[in-house]
């Protein structure tokens, strides 16, 4: 918003002021800017033709040449920037027509390329896409084809551009074909100049995809003969589209990958990136300096570590795929992902299987943090190329097996990175860190995050070696306007009516006032600019004890009347209207219950009626997320399952949603559309926030601030932060932490950890062994983390170098921000203590308690329950029948079935005793109401047994609370199987079934626990098949479930699976197992045979796949439909019949092919088709 | 509209002289005012003569759609004058070129599509282009009538190049407007089209500006800066306002003698000029074009 709506940029656009001339003075028109933005809030969109002229002249001023007298490119820029905003401004104007419309979205994005802020225009582009006509007859809008083919080049929407213009090309085609002869154009008439335009775009679009330069120069070749007038006459908009394509031309070129990424680079990197969705056929401002850094440049092999750090929106997703791919692309080595948050993890498992998938790269399926066993290590796993992974999840992994888990791993990156400062799970990421510091894996380091103050010094910590200017990368460009407000819930005080009430002790007064509550809503579009004010009308009342008005307020305030979530979740409904809205929030119930009072708002929403369906039928009906999402709304946090949160993210981003409250668990880092976030949270040093709310990190206010206005989504973002009183200027700066508020600093020199510490050194103080007793505690973490330090160094001395073994508690973050070292070498003492029980623990002791992931003190407890149950084992193997010797050899290796693992678990009441670990405290408990309810006992081990099975979660929380309402009852089982079964329930269980296991194998002929009961337990399903379908990357349980019990009646072996599913059609999995769009689209994938029949037409080779013959045809040209409404498959067609299909497991490449933008030409031949490049005849035309 | 077919029309074209200027008159006036103005006049025509300048406007249009592409403009051509109808293929070609002009034949509407706003623009674009230009001035540039018709009214653009005194270049932006109400009386219009100018005629030479900046090297230049000049208020720029009118709405007094005070951002001598042409009943007229190009399909 700044960047417009300052004097100084207004000014040098105008140039010098002539009072009756035709522009306005600077102040005039940051005034009028000003009240657009404001009018915007009311949903009041009107832009006067005097400020829209004003944007067109600015628009063509800058056509001046640069070295015109009075002018510079500053000024160009300044003068695009701000016709950019007012155009943007005045798409919102209803009045005006399509083709004005179409117009004005033009300029605007040729001003915001021009002016350095490119995904405003792919913004601007998704605001008029439907205007885009790909449906009727050139005649109708030739007088406009060629605005259209220029906003949805410059929308740089690549699947929707190809489609177009694979139309629009047709269709000049047709009537050239109508013209006969030898006609090779409609140059010179009046369909030439757009006709041109159109070609010129699908050559730039081919040239951005290839790379190669023959596009580029035909491409210019056609804008210069539009805009010399040479190809017709008539068509006023061409040249002018044209002009600025030709003026644009060389930049985009030198946006491109092609151009950008390092030399050497293959360039199958640039056209994976180029073809996979997202498309990116040009690189953002900020992106383009990072791939030209000359030293420490993140993308270069060469470079071992790097600091990402830019703002939220300026692309950093986007960064850390080209690092991965680029790295792929030259160096050996594996990459591991590692996000914090799951839904980050989530986004970029989504972009990144298309791009791996371009490049023929493999992406590990995703897998929960816990347990981790022989599928994680075993039978060929940690061969994918990439791995997306949790800190927790990865440092689990190496807690297991640092050798299997990082030999062939080449470069980690790690994403929001200021997570290091975030409690304990801010340590995990600190000592995964300082382990590979430490250690002598050569595995480059790529940190990036949006809210680090503290760059150097991390920068330092990372890389001793390097100055930090050449760890660090960082900018402050920023993609689209931003807009801050307060809002409060203000008392309607003139419309209060007085009426009598009887007095009460607490309450002395006898009069009581009703007085209607609004929102207030503060507006500073600018830091200079004056606060403006907004008031809604009445939203609800409050009552008071008292007469006079001064004395409306906590104090005298009578229970009931609307409460202030209710009051700005009626505001968050209301802006809606203006686009989706996030509101974070500090609790999972406030998420909840704000989600519930927004949909009560706005009316049942048809667009969400797909994500409802799919709700209610893994929540249930009664699931109060399914009665928000009825209306668009959700709400997302922690206590949700994962493909429950995963469907609510897509929906959002499919626009099917219009609001979403949420915890931090969807504002770190994901690429959410939301025009409007709204913070109803404490802010970490703010003074004046709610009683009792949580307060947000300066970094998490930061990212939560940061999914307003996405780039490429909306060019304009607004940010409102409630207030508990009437606002002031002041607290406006609430919204902009500082760089100290950003310090990243890490988890153990908080005051919390330096407590924790204290307790601890206390209960060490005459008992080394005391260790044993830390629990649930940052101290506990510490420990456990010494501890595998000296069982990895003692497995793999080279592991520490020559350091020696508390090597990497040195390379702790802690050690380098302790100025004064005492803090550290506190911590550095408790190390010392754990060294010393270490040492005088027995080594296979020692060995085992490092693999849990727990605490010191479960570690010893697991193994101590682990030795129990292999004796009991041992001992019921002893009393059953001997073996048969001639048949002994088929059960050498005796592992249990799930069933009979299940069974052996209950008899020892295991699950009952896990829940009893302090990493389990409070996971499983159930109360009959949700406020003041009394317990209620639920079996766990029934409750395992039933959820095993595969039973939807409606029909176990009927049968776990029968009696209780079903809303409430839905509720508690989705938290409880998310926090106990998905996670510390199926985490220790893997612990101490590998504890058990491994205690067995001493022990020939005992039988071993199924390995993969904990996996079981994680997936909720009963069949292996099912278990190999969600360790694949199918992600819907109800899915594999279905499948996997499908399989086993037929007896479908895991390993042939993928066979089978391939051998039916896609249409089949609908019927069969009701899959929707998303799940098949992870089917697809799953039955893949990995192929790159695009990379192979860019060689020039000619495709051949073979496909499923429905009605044999010899030799015939074919065409080949897309998958529609009416068949998920796609056919292959012989004047117009379907004679064929393609198969499950060519389908995705087949679609990438067809989306690819090329001129294909298909011929089927027997049971092949046969696929190569072709031209249209539009394709080689001749031009004047 | 006029019932004598189109071959009949041509020669009437012919034995006129062939072009729209032969069958017009001009007259210069409001010399002393800030905003002088010419009346272009196709009045009192007899019929053949009136169907002539029809045809004329019908044939230019079609050529200009159909520019290098003879074949179709020939098709049209020979059918209309011919009188016959075509079918099939050709139809359907000739149906591309005309389309979005007019409508549809099937979907004719009298005062539909801005019909006559349009051919005021045709009417303004041909005498401006074959009428002599002002004394000392010759045309380096006119833009000729877009393709598609604009409900609140055409831009049209003149660059002269000066042979002495003041700049060398010298340009105009032309707001256009259509009058066929009941009262005589052109002053609203005039007045909303000089307001329209600043307003609208932005947009147009902001697209000019770019658009026209590869024109013959010296007039891309210049058109490159005509915003630039705009805003300046230079002398090298001027607007002008052209009203398409029906004889009966020829001002009998003084016309733009207050344009001044509606376009006041550019003052210079000759900053502003004013244009009126005039045809018994327009809206008849317009219809008469576009019955001479339905005619053959």
């Amino acid at each position: 918003m700044e960047r417009t709506l300052d004097p100084a940029v207004l000014a040098a656009a105008l140039g010098v002021y002539r009072p009756d001339g035709v522009l306005p003075s600077p102040e005039a028109l940051l005034e009028t800017i000003t009240k657009l933005e404001i009018a915007a809030f009311r949903t009041e969109y009107e832009v006067a033709d005097e400020t829209v002229g004003t944007a067109w002249l600015l628009h063509g001023l800058a056509a001046l040449n640069p070295e015109a007298p009075g002018f510079d490119r500053a000024r160009i820029r300044h003068a695009f920037a701000v016709s950019a905003h007012v155009l943007d401004l005045a798409l919102a104007d209803e009045r005006r027509s399509p083709a004005d419309r179409l117009q004005i979205a033009f300029a605007a994005q040729a001003g915001y390329r021009r002016c350095e802020q490119d995904p405003n225009a792919t913004a601007v582009y998704r605001r008029v896409a439907h205007l885009v006509d790909t449906e009727a007859g050139l005649p109708t809008h030739i007088g406009t084809l060629a605005v259209e083919a220029g906003v949805a080049f410059l929308g740089l929407d690549r699947p929707a551009l190809v489609g177009a213009l694979r139309t629009w090309r047709r269709q000049f085609a047709e009537l050239g074909a109508l013209l006969g002869r030898d006609r090779t154009s409609l140059a010179g008439t009046m369909f030439g100049p757009a006709e041109a335009v159109v070609e010129a775009v699908h050559h730039l679009q081919l040239h951005l995809v290839l790379g190669e330069a023959e596009d580029l120069r035909a491409a210019r070749e056609l804008l210069v003969s539009v805009v010399e007038q040479r190809v017709g006459q008539g068509d006023r908009l061409a040249p002018w589209v044209a002009a600025h394509l030709l003026e644009l031309s060389g930049e985009l070129a030198d946006s491109s990958l092609y151009r950008l990424l390092p030399a050497g680079t293959p360039g199958a990197v640039a056209r994976t990136f180029a073809l996979s969705s997202p498309p990116v056929m040009t690189l953002w401002p900020p992106q383009r300096e990072l791939l030209r850094l000359e030293r420490g440049n993140p993308v270069d092999p060469a470079t071992a570590r790097s600091l990402i750090s830019v703002p939220t929106s300026a692309g950093k997703t986007l960064m850390a795929q080209l690092v991965i791919c680029s790295h792929l692309a030259q160096r050996e080595g594996r990459v591991l992902y590692v996000s914090p948050m799951r839904s980050l993890g989530r986004e970029m498992r989504a972009a990144l299987r298309g791009r791996l998938r371009g490049l023929g790269y493999r992406l590990a399926a995703e897998r929960p943090d816990f347990p981790v066993d022989r599928i994680d290590f075993g039978h060929g796993a940690l061969t994918d190329d990439v791995e997306i992974v949790t800190p927790e999840r990865l440092m689990h992994m190496i807690r297991n097996n640092p050798e299997a888990t990082l030999a062939d791993v080449g470069l980690i990156v790690v994403d929001e990175a200021h997570h290091l400062a975030q409690g304990r799970r801010g340590f995990v990421l600190e000592s995964l860190l300082a382990f590979l510091a430490a250690s002598t894996y050569e595995v480059r380091l790529v940190l990036l995050s949006a809210a680090v103050g503290n760059r150097a010094q991390l920068a330092s910590w990372l890389e001793p070696d390097r100055p930090p200017q050449e760890v660090v990368f960082t900018d402050t460009w920023r993609g689209p306007r931003r807009l801050h407000g307060l809002i409060y819930p203000s008392l309607l005080k003139d419309q209060a009516e007085l009426s009598p009430r009887r007095a009460s002790k607490k309450q002395p007064s006898t009069t009581k006032a009703t007085v209607p509550v609004a929102m207030r809503l503060d507006l500073r579009p600018t830091a200079g600019s004056q606060v403006a004010h907004l008031i809604t009308g009445r939203l609800g009342e409050r009552t008071f004890a008292a007469v006079n008005s001064w004395e409306w307020n906590a104090r005298t305030k009578l229970s009931g009347g609307i409460a202030n979530y209710r009051v700005f979740a009626a505001g968050a409904a209301a802006l809606t209207k203006a686009g989706s809205v996030l509101m974070v929030v500090d609790t999972k119930r406030a998420a909840r219950d704000t989600a519930l009072a927004i949909a009560e708002h706005l009316d049942e929403r048809p667009e969400a009626a797909a994500l409802t369906e799919y709700l209610a039928d893994t929540l249930g009906a009664e699931h109060p997320l399914v009665r928000c999402t009825r209306n668009g709304v959700a709400y997302h946090h922690g206590d949700l399952p994962d493909d429950v949160l995963q469907a609510v993210e897509t929906a959002l981003r499919e626009n099917e949603l219009l609001a979403i409250a949420s915890t931090s668990t969807l504002t770190d880092g994901v690429n959410l559309p939301v025009r409007t976030v709204i913070i109803h949270s404490g802010v970490d040093g703010d003074q004046r926030h709610y009683e009792g709310q949580r307060q947000l990190l300066a970094a998490e206010l930061l990212n939560a601030v940061g999914r307003a206005g996405r780039a490429g989504r909306e060019s304009e973002g607004w940010i409102l932060l409630t207030r508990p009183y009437p606002p002031t200027s002041a607290d406006f700066d609430t919204l902009t932490p500082d760089t100290d508020q950003l310090t990243v600093a890490s988890a153990l020199l908080t005051e919390e950890a330096l407590a924790d510490l204290a307790a601890a050194e206390e209960r060490l103080r005459d008992d080394a062994d005391a260790v044993f007793a830390l629990a649930d505690s940052i101290s506990a973490d510490f420990a456990a983390f010494v501890w595998f330090l000296l069982e990895a160094e003692s497995a793999t001395p080279a592991l520490s170098g020559e350091q020696g073994r508390l090597a990497p508690v040195w390379r702790l973050l802690a050690m380098d921000q302790d100025g004064g070292m005492a803090v550290a070498v506190r911590w550095h003492l408790l190390a010392m203590k754990v060294v010393e029980v270490y040492d005088r623990t027995n080594a296979d002791s020692a060995r085992r308690w490092t693999t849990t992931g727990t605490s010191l003190h479960s570690a010893r407890l697991l193994d101590g329950l682990a030795r129990d149950l292999s004796r009991a084992l041992a001992e019921q193997h002893a009393q059953e029948p001997p073996a048969d010797p001639a048949t002994a050899w088929l059960t050498a290796t005796p592992e249990w079935s799930l069933e009979r693992t299940l069974d052996f678990l209950a008899e020892h009441d295991i699950f009952g005793q896990l829940l009893n670990l302090p990493e389990a405290a409070r996971a499983w408990h159930f109360t009959t109401r949700e406020r003041a309810g009394s317990p209620v006992e639920v079996p766990v081990t029934a409750a395992v047994r039933s959820w095993v099975t595969g039973e939807s979660i409606p029909r176990l929380a009927r049968a776990w609370m029968p009696g209780i309402p079903a809303e409430w009852a839905l509720e508690q089982a989705v938290r409880c199987i998310s926090s106990t079964f998905e996670h510390v329930l199926s985490w220790t269980l893997g612990a101490l079934i590998n504890l058990v296991n491994e205690a067995s194998s001493h022990e020939p002929g005992t039988p071993l626990l199924n390995p993969q009961t904990a996996w079981h337990l994680r997936h909720g399903v009963d069949t292996e098949q099912a278990l190999t379908l969600l360790t694949s990357g199918i992600t819907s349980r109800r899915l594999a479930h279905a499948i996997g019990s499908d399989a086993a009646t037929h007896g479908i072996h895991p390993a042939d699976l993928r066979g089978w599913l391939s051998s039916q059609d896609v249409d089949g999995w609908a019927t069969s197992y009701s899959a929707t769009t998303y799940e098949i689209d992870d089917l697809l994938d799953y039955v893949r045979t990995p192929s790159n029949l695009v990379n192979d037409l860019v060689a020039g080779t000619t495709v051949t796949v073979q496909i499923r013959v429905l009605l044999p045809i010899g030799d015939a040209p074919a065409t080949l439909v897309r998958p529609s409404s009416g068949s998920a498959s796609i056919g292959i067609h012989i004047d117009g019949q379907v004679v064929a299909t393609v198969p499950p497991d060519r389908h995705l490449d087949v679609l990438a092919m067809l989306d690819s933008g090329f001129d294909l030409h298909h011929r089927l031949r027997g049971s092949d088709l046969i696929t190569s490049r072709a031209n249209l005849p539009g394709a080689a035309l001749r031009w004047p | 509209m006029t019932s004598i077919p189109a071959a009949e029309a041509l020669l009437h074209a012919g034995s006129a002289g062939g072009r729209l200027a032969d069958l017009v008159q001009q007259q210069d006036c409001g010399a002393e005012q800030k905003c002088p103005w010419s009346l272009v006049r196709a009045v009192g025509l007899a019929e053949e003569k009136r169907a002539a300048a029809a045809w004329i406007v019908a044939d230019e249009i079609m050529a200009s759609r159909t520019g290098v592409e003879h074949q179709v403009y020939s098709l049209w051509r020979e059918a209309t004058l011919a009188g016959t109808k075509l079918t099939g293929t050709d139809s359907t070609l000739v149906y591309a070129f005309a389309f979005n002009v007019f409508g549809t034949p099937s979907a004719i509407s009298g005062e539909g599509h801005g019909l006559p706003g349009y051919v005021g623009e045709w009417l303004w674009y041909l005498t401006t282009r074959d009428l002599p230009p002002p004394a000392g001035r010759s045309v380096e540039f006119l833009s000729a009538p877009g393709m598609e018709v604009r409900d609140s009214g055409g831009d049209g653009l003149i660059i002269h190049r000066v042979a002495e005194g003041g700049p060398e270049l010298v340009f105009r932006l032309w707001e256009m407007k259509k009058y066929t109400g009941a009262k005589p009386n052109l002053t609203p219009t005039i007045t909303g089209a000089w307001k329209q100018l600043t307003e609208h005629g932005s947009r147009y030479l902001a697209q000019m500006s770019w658009g026209g900046r590869l024109l013959d090297p010296d007039i891309g230049e210049f058109v490159s800066g005509l915003v630039g000049h705009w805003v300046e208020g230079h002398p090298s720029s001027g607007g002008g306002v052209s009203v398409a009118t029906n004889a009966v709405n020829i001002p009998q007094g003084r016309a733009f003698q207050l344009a001044h005070k509606h376009f006041p951002t550019h003052t210079h001598p000759g900053a502003m000029q004013g244009l009126v042409v005039a045809v018994d009943d327009l809206d008849d007229f317009a219809q008469a074009v576009r019955g001479y190009v339905w005619s053959a399909l």
